[in-house]
């Protein structure tokens, strides 16, 4: 017996008390990672008993409603007999109401909300009481409804129900059924069984199972068991699956590669001992989690490959004498192939030792089984492969030859894995253990229940522990309540404690007055008195039994909502962002309450582990180089042997993005085993890169993919996603190793002189792309929240919702209303505008390409603003990244190749900076005024602006106007972009309006804020022009603006001149026109700003406006500020030509504002720029849902001529990079569009003259001269040329 | 002689059976009311005009025009309520509770003149012209006294009904335009 194979037996007996302690589990906890808070609010829950219910929900719709009841009391009977179901509510029936209400009669008043209680026992109120009282009388039933009313003519008992009926957000009792939309009843089924251990064949479930099939009607559920259920079985039937295709895989692919049996039936032994170690090594950490058996076939295929070098290096020194004869091959074959086959082996083993220090349990379980089944694999190929050899071998002619080179194929391998590589940055990571544990069909059914009832599957829980629980929960409940988070519910609605008792008691007037206006509104209603009314009111205040509702369902409710030392208040939270604003409404009410949020908490914990997965992994790889290049001591061989594993990981990584799938904990877990692989394509290809070899990495890898390939059905979400990343990763793996690693070791073998140079050119081609997708990985910044799904939008046509957000028509303006947390808020704002949003990023590209025509040049400015905004988000708030990162998972992205969509949309809010390098030349001009006092007619303060921005065409056609109430700060309207959460136009509700011209100093240009986010800062949370400047002076920008702000109330106005370093205040008296340059002592002589005037157009348009204003001064209103920003002329009245850059409208505003400060009116230009009218807007009346739109101002007749003036710039655009005759006959076209304009005049003369028609150019130049030239630098070129003969 | 004068009144009066057999027959009615309420919860006698509508078995609008509007609706089992002036609607379903369903039919028997339902829960009999119907279940005794109701010649509607509550309470419903098996829209026993 060999000494491997006395190894291997050993082992075998030795492990064997390990392989008996083996167990599986399905909980579903193991998922999460060991995160204390996470394990306490774990806790918690299952302290109350209040883990998680079943819902369940009998579709009655197609039968009479007495059949539906008549099901749902008998599966109330039937589920109330199953063992481990405590209880089922179904509803309040009329007795128990009955019941209910006598024992609150004399309590009633306690029960009521301190607001109702307020606002019934006003003067209007109780007549509106009595009024109902008095209809209610008139009815068929009078009789029944009559005994009530002497003792409680306020109606306080059906308040109060109503109260305590609040505890089931969305649903209603209707007739003793629990109902969320007619003809469905509820059901609520509370299990004493945890869904944690609920597995494949749980008998409660199963039970359950059976009683709800057996029902007439259809009938759906939900809740943690299902969940559990579902997936245990999902995860067994894909296991099943796996296994058995992987078996006929491997057997298919042994049969096929080698043409006999021999491997096959080999196979076993090596195979047997793997498998023998794995069991070994779940017995180590047992139980684990089922799920884990889905990794076993692929364990196994690893083994599979080592037998299968084994095998063929084996067969190719068979001398074909017999067992022993092939017992020696095999023993030579394997001290041949040792080498690589420990250093495969180690590294993989070390790959999987650093997932066993996972946070995640199911991780590091993997990570502990792997490393011993690998161990496994190799001792049985070392141990008794020999041994199987000898029984099955066949001798071969050995096959030594180099293996084959193909150098264009591996260039195009290495180019598609960089491609894939590119994608990465598109890929998201969803570390929510519900989504990743559910079966699709589950998870998407109960997502889909949720949407559609406008209930959330992220649950709050705030515990109270210590003294006066009842009133602190009651505090804890009112101020998430005012604060707008959904539906708290606590015990306080169910028993009122002292303090809201006292608290309740101070909403009432005194008993004198209650009952003096009780008897006031019964005499003039016409009802008799009611004496002692108001003394029975204040009675129900006193102290409420605390067995009230002993023998109720309402005992139930109290019982999972409060105990003798603890209270408990749950919540629905929108989304993982919210959770900052619970905390700290917790604190400011109850320091002492602890606060858990276990869905988010998991989710961010599973984030947070997958982060540190990643620094560990990095650190393996590393560990694993480092043996790699001891070994080979050649730095270039150590690469190679590597690079499969980089071909590996960027096919993964390429792969989830192109079909979609997140990463998910396991999938990413998974990747040590596709390391492993593809290490030991790599090592055994780098040792002996003969055929042989390829043929072996050939074989072991389809067994590998065979084995893998049947989870791409797999119900479980996690299992799904291992077969796809192991598919790409492998397939990846297998063709760096055969492809490029064979093409790299001898990259002249066999090629002709071209082949070479090729060969070269792709080989610095692939290395430049690699450079390239490094930069941009670098570049691209880290999500600031975790990333939800998409959410879906109701639209008919005209009105696209979201929840309370909405995007609708006013009548060619755009008019988008959001609300609430940052993330929710910006998906809302990205959903309901995708259209809009891949329109204007389209134009965005076309303008970007059209103003920077050299690709060259564009690829150095993209890859430059990388470099130099990599800190940008070090200088926005995080609840802006977080609304950007909204606006970014609001869709899936069509420009992936562009870089990630939230990097891109971060870079979009600073692209006003960007654009002021270009600033009046082509880009960014604008002119406006504010003017206030005795300037206006009526005194109100008015801001009018025209924003000039050449971006595109949709900047203009899809403008937005947006208007958002956010959690915190004010509401504020912004004349804005789909999908921009800044403003540079904009009034917020305490009626400051502000607006941006872009302006220019010497002060360097710096990494700061955006100027549109800062913009954004002060409409959110300044009311005055001193809050204004603060937030100045705090978020620097990176480059000069003007800023000008009006706070209408205090009937001020400033504007302030911002550089990157200094803030200076020009006053404003009255009035004061703005265009694109400073005016302060401070920034008026800077040298930048002198040329700016000197060369731009920013003083003639300035010099305009002023003229304009003063000769209205005194009569200045809406509507001659609409007419100023219409104005097409030049100084002193003199008439310009169409589009000239000297004219206030200039035929290139995206949009032109009024703003009535005072009023929180504005008037807002349709397209085409100021020439389609404009249509008004009103702030106040946008958020008290009142707004209708109406149109202002008309359209122009002339408004055709602002559409070619846009396209007569885009031909003298194309002219300019054209070809002489082109460029003419452009420029041709382009002055028939704009006639009489300068820079088409000039255009045409010039390129003229270049063709030697000097005479034909003359006159032409002579007119541009004339018209005048819209820049210092236009007008010097002209004149050169009509000097030039 | 008094039992021949006995004799002539009994004569005069039909039989139940034939009576409740013409108050049953039209398959819907519809007719304006007037109610007055003499109620110890009121400070005068409460006098409301309004509209009812029935269609048989069992879907009954009853609208209040002045002085406050207010409309019932019963369809089957549900119970709708809206009061416009007030901004309520409410709606209850009896459904699942009979003895709820019970009562209500109890109480609006004398629309519904279905005669089982009558011997069921009451004692019937005539007193001057006028139909007399006492209840003998403790459930509707709980609330009602008796009704009186005054028929029209042929027996086929209600003109008018006097309701005596166990409690002392009165309520006296006197009918006008009343039409009878008209066709009623659907939508009248609908409540948007």
């Amino acid at each position: 017996m060999s000494r491997g194979l006395l190894a291997a037996l050993i082992a075998l007996v030795a492990l064997l008390p390990l392989m008996l302690r083996a167990d599986l589990h399905s909980d579903v906890l193991s998922l999460l990672p060991e995160d204390a808070e996470l394990r306490q609010a774990v806790e918690v829950l299952e302290w109350f008993d209040g883990g998680d219910m079943l819902l369940i929900e009998v579709d009655g719709r197609e039968v009479e409603e007495s059949e539906l009841f008549a099901v749902v009391g008998s599966l109330t009977e039937e589920l109330e007999s199953l063992p481990h179901v405590r209880e089922v509510h179904a509803g309040m029936d009329l007795e128990q109401a009955g019941q209910i209400r006598e024992r609150l009669a004399p309590h009633a008043a306690a029960f009521v909300p301190a607001k109702v209680l307020a606002e019934r026992t006003s003067e209007q109120g109780i007549r509106a009481a009595l009024m109902l009282q008095l209809s209610r009388l008139s009815g068929p039933g009078a009789g029944l409804v009559k005994h009530t009313l002497s003792r409680d003519p306020l109606n306080l008992e059906e308040a109060a129900l109503r109260s305590l009926a609040e505890g089931a957000p969305g649903v209603r009792s209707l007739g003793g059924m629990l109902q969320i939309e007619p003809g469905k009843a509820l059901l609520f089924a509370q299990l004493d069984r945890s869904p944690a251990a609920v597995g494949p064949d749980d008998p409660v479930v199963l039970g359950i199972e059976g009683v709800l099939e057996a029902q007439g009607l259809p009938v759906s559920w939900f809740g943690g068991h299902r969940m559990a259920h579902d997936t245990a079985r999902a995860v067994r039937t894909d296991v099943e699956r796996a296994t058995g295709v992987g078996l006929v895989a491997l057997a298919l692919v042994l049969l096929v590669g080698f043409r006999t049996a021999r491997p096959l039936v080999g196979a076993l032994g090596p195979l047997a001992v793997t498998v023998a170690f794995l069991i070994a090594g779940v017995g180590l950490v047992s139980p684990v989690h089922g799920i884990q058996l889905g990794f076993v076939s692929v364990i196994a295929g690893l083994a599979v490959d080592y037998w299968i070098h084994l095998y063929v290096v084996a067969s190719g020194l068979d001398p074909d004498t017999g067992f022993a004869g092939r017992r020696e091959a095999a023993m030579r074959a394997l001290a041949e192939i040792r080498v690589p086959l420990l250093l495969s082996n180690g590294s993989t083993v070390l790959v999987f030792a650093v997932l066993s220090r996972s946070e995640v349990p199911i991780v590091r379980d993997l990570g502990t089984t792997g490393a011993v089944a690998l161990l496994g694999a190799l001792v049985g190929t070392m141990g008794v492969g020999p041994l199987a050899y000898a029984v099955v071998g066949r001798a071969r002619s050995a096959v030594n030859a180099p293996a084959a080179v193909r150098p264009l194929a591996a260039g195009v391998v290495l180019l598609t894995a960089a491609s894939l590589a590119a994608l990465a940055p598109g890929a998201r990571f969803n570390g929510d253990p519900t989504a990743l544990l559910a079966t699709s069909t589950e998870a998407a059914e109960l997502d889909a229940y949720y949407a559609k009832h406008g209930l959330t599957g992220y649950r709050g829980i705030v515990a109270i522990t210590g003294e006066d629980l009842l009133d602190r929960a009651l505090a804890i409940e009112t101020a998430l309540g005012q604060q707008g988070f959904a539906h708290p519910i606590g015990p306080a609605a169910v028993m009122p404690g002292p303090g809201a008792r006292a608290e309740r008691a101070q909403a009432l007037p005194s008993v004198e007055v209650l009952q003096a206006r009780i008897d006031a509104a019964a005499e003039e209603i016409g009802f008799a008195p009611f004496p002692g009314a108001a003394e029975r009111i204040y009675a129900g205040f006193g102290p409420v039994p605390p067995d009230l509702w002993q023998g109720t369902l309402l005992q139930t409710r109290l019982d999972r909502y409060l105990s003798e030392d603890a209270a408990l208040v749950t919540l629905a939270l929108a989304d993982a962002n919210v959770v900052p604003a619970l905390a700290d409404a917790v604190a400011a009410v109850d320091s002492e309450a602890a606060w858990f949020a276990p869905r988010i908490a998991a989710q961010q914990g599973i984030t947070v582990a997958a982060e540190e997965l990643t620094r560990t992994g990095l650190i393996g790889l590393a560990g694993v180089f480092l043996v790699l290049f001891a070994r080979y001591r050649d730095l270039a061989k150590t690469v190679l042997a590597l690079l499969p594993v980089g071909v590996a990981l960027a096919a993964a990584s390429g792969g989830v993005v192109v079909l979609g799938e997140p990463w998910n904990p396991v999938s990413f877990g998974i990747l040590a085993l596709a390391v492993g692989l593809a290490l030991d394509y790599g090592v055994f290809m780098v040792e002996s890169p003969g055929a042989d070899t390829q043929r072996a990495v050939w074989l072991g890898a389809a067994t590998t993919i065979g084995a893998i390939a049947s989870l791409w059905l797999a119900a479980s979400p996690a299992l799904r996603s291992v077969g796809i990343v192991l598919t790409f990763a492998v397939g990846g793996a297998l063709a760096a190793a055969l492809i490029v690693i064979p093409a790299l070791v001898a990259p002249s073998a066999g090629m002709r002189k071209a082949g070479r140079f090729a060969w070269r050119l792709a080989t610095a081609v692939v290395l430049l792309v690699q450079a390239d997708v490094m930069l941009n990985l670098w570049g691209t910044y880290a999500p600031t929240a975790p990333s939800l799904e998409p959410p879906a939008v109701e639209s008919d046509g005209r009105v696209w919702t979201l929840g309370p957000n909405r995007r609708t028509w006013a009548e060619g303006i755009w008019l988008v209303e959001t609300e609430g947390s940052p993330y929710s808020s910006g998906q809302a704002m990205g959903a309901l505008t995708v259209d809009l949003r891949v329109r204007l990023e389209d134009e965005l590209f076309d303008s970007f390409e059209r103003q920077v025509s050299s690709p060259l040049a564009r690829w150095l400015v993209t890859r430059s603003s990388l470099v130099l905004g990599k800190t940008l988000p070090d200088h926005i708030r995080p609840e802006y990244l977080v609304q950007i990162q909204g606006v970014a998972d609001s869709a899936h992205d069509p420009y992936l190749l562009k870089g990630s969509a939230y990097t891109r949309r971060v870079f979009y809010h600073a692209i006003h900076d960007l654009g002021q390098a270009f600033v009046d030349s082509p880009l960014v001009g604008c002119t406006g005024f504010v003017a206030g006092g005795e300037a206006t007619a009526d005194g109100h303060w008015l801001l009018a602006r025209n924003f000039d921005f050449e971006g595109g065409v949709a900047f203009d056609r899809d403008k937005v106007v947006w208007v958002h109430q956010p959690d915190e700060g004010m509401p504020f309207l912004s004349v804005s972009f789909a999908g921009m959460v800044g403003s540079v136009t904009g009034i917020n509700a305490d009626g400051l309006a502000v607006a941006i011209n872009a302006s220019g100093s010497e002060d360097p240009i710096r990494p700061g804020t955006p100027m549109t986010l800062i913009v954004r800062e002060i409409l959110q949370y300044a009311s005055t022009l001193d809050e204004a400047q603060v937030i100045l002076d705090k978020r620097r920008g990176f480059v000069s603006e003007n800023v000008y702000v009006v706070d209408a109330d205090a009937g001020q106005a400033a504007l302030f001149e911002v550089t990157p370093e200094r803030v200076a205040v020009v006053e404003v008296d009255e009035w004061l026109a703005v265009s694109n340059h400073f005016r302060s002592p401070e920034l008026g002589d800077d040298p930048v700003n002198v040329a700016r005037m000197a060369e731009l157009t920013t003083v003639p348009r300035l010099e305009r406006m002023e003229e304009l204003l003063r000769a209205q001064l005194g009569s200045l209103d809406m509507a001659s500020a609409a007419g100023i920003l219409g104005d097409q002329r030049g100084v002193g009245g003199t008439a310009l030509p169409r589009a000239h850059r000297h004219a206030i409208d200039a035929d290139i505003a995206s949009h032109g504002v009024v703003i009535d400060v005072t009023t929180r009116t504005l008037w807002v230009s349709r397209y085409p720029n100021l020439s389609g009218g404009m249509m008004r807007f009103n702030l106040d009346e946008v958020l008290a849902g009142t707004f209708e739109p109406v149109e202002v101002v008309p359209a122009r007749e002339t408004a055709a001529a602002s559409v070619a003036a846009r396209s007569g710039r885009g031909l003298l655009r194309a002219s300019r990079t054209s070809t002489s005759e082109t460029a003419i006959e452009q420029a041709a076209e382009a002055l028939e569009r704009m006639p009489e304009h300068p820079e088409a005049l000039f255009e045409l003369g010039r390129r003229l003259h270049e063709s030697g028609d000097a005479e034909a150019a003359r006159p032409l130049l002579e007119r541009a001269l004339a018209a005048p030239p819209e820049y210092a630098h236009q007008r010097e070129a002209i004149e050169r040329l009509l000097e030039t003969p | 002689m008094l039992f021949l004068l006995g004799a002539l009144a009994l004569a005069e009066d039909p039989s139940m059976e034939t009576v409740f057999a013409a108050l049953s027959s039209p398959t819907t009615v519809q007719t304006t009311f007037t109610q007055t309420q003499h109620r110890a919860v009121l400070a005068r006698p409460l006098e409301s005009k309004g509209r009812l509508v029935f269609a048989r078995p069992d879907r009954l609008r009853w609208q209040i025009d002045a002085p406050t509007r207010a409309v019932f609706v019963m369809d089957g089992t549900t119970f709708t309520t809206a009061m416009p002036d007030l901004g309520i609607t409410e709606e209850i379903s009896l459904a699942a509770h009979p003895e709820y369903l019970g009562l209500v039919h109890g109480l609006t028997v004398w629309l519904q003149a279905d005669a089982d339902l009558v011997a069921k829960n009451y004692d019937a009999s005539w007193d001057d012209g006028r139909l007399v119907l006492v209840p003998k279940t403790d459930d509707l005794s709980r609330w009602v006294s008796r009704f009186v109701l005054s028929l029209s010649e042929d027996h086929r509607s209600v003109t008018e009904v006097e309701l005596f509550e166990a409690d002392g309470d009165r309520v006296v419903l006197v009918f006008s335009e009343v039409r009878l098996g008209a066709d009623v829209d659907a939508e009248q026993f609908q409540l948007k």
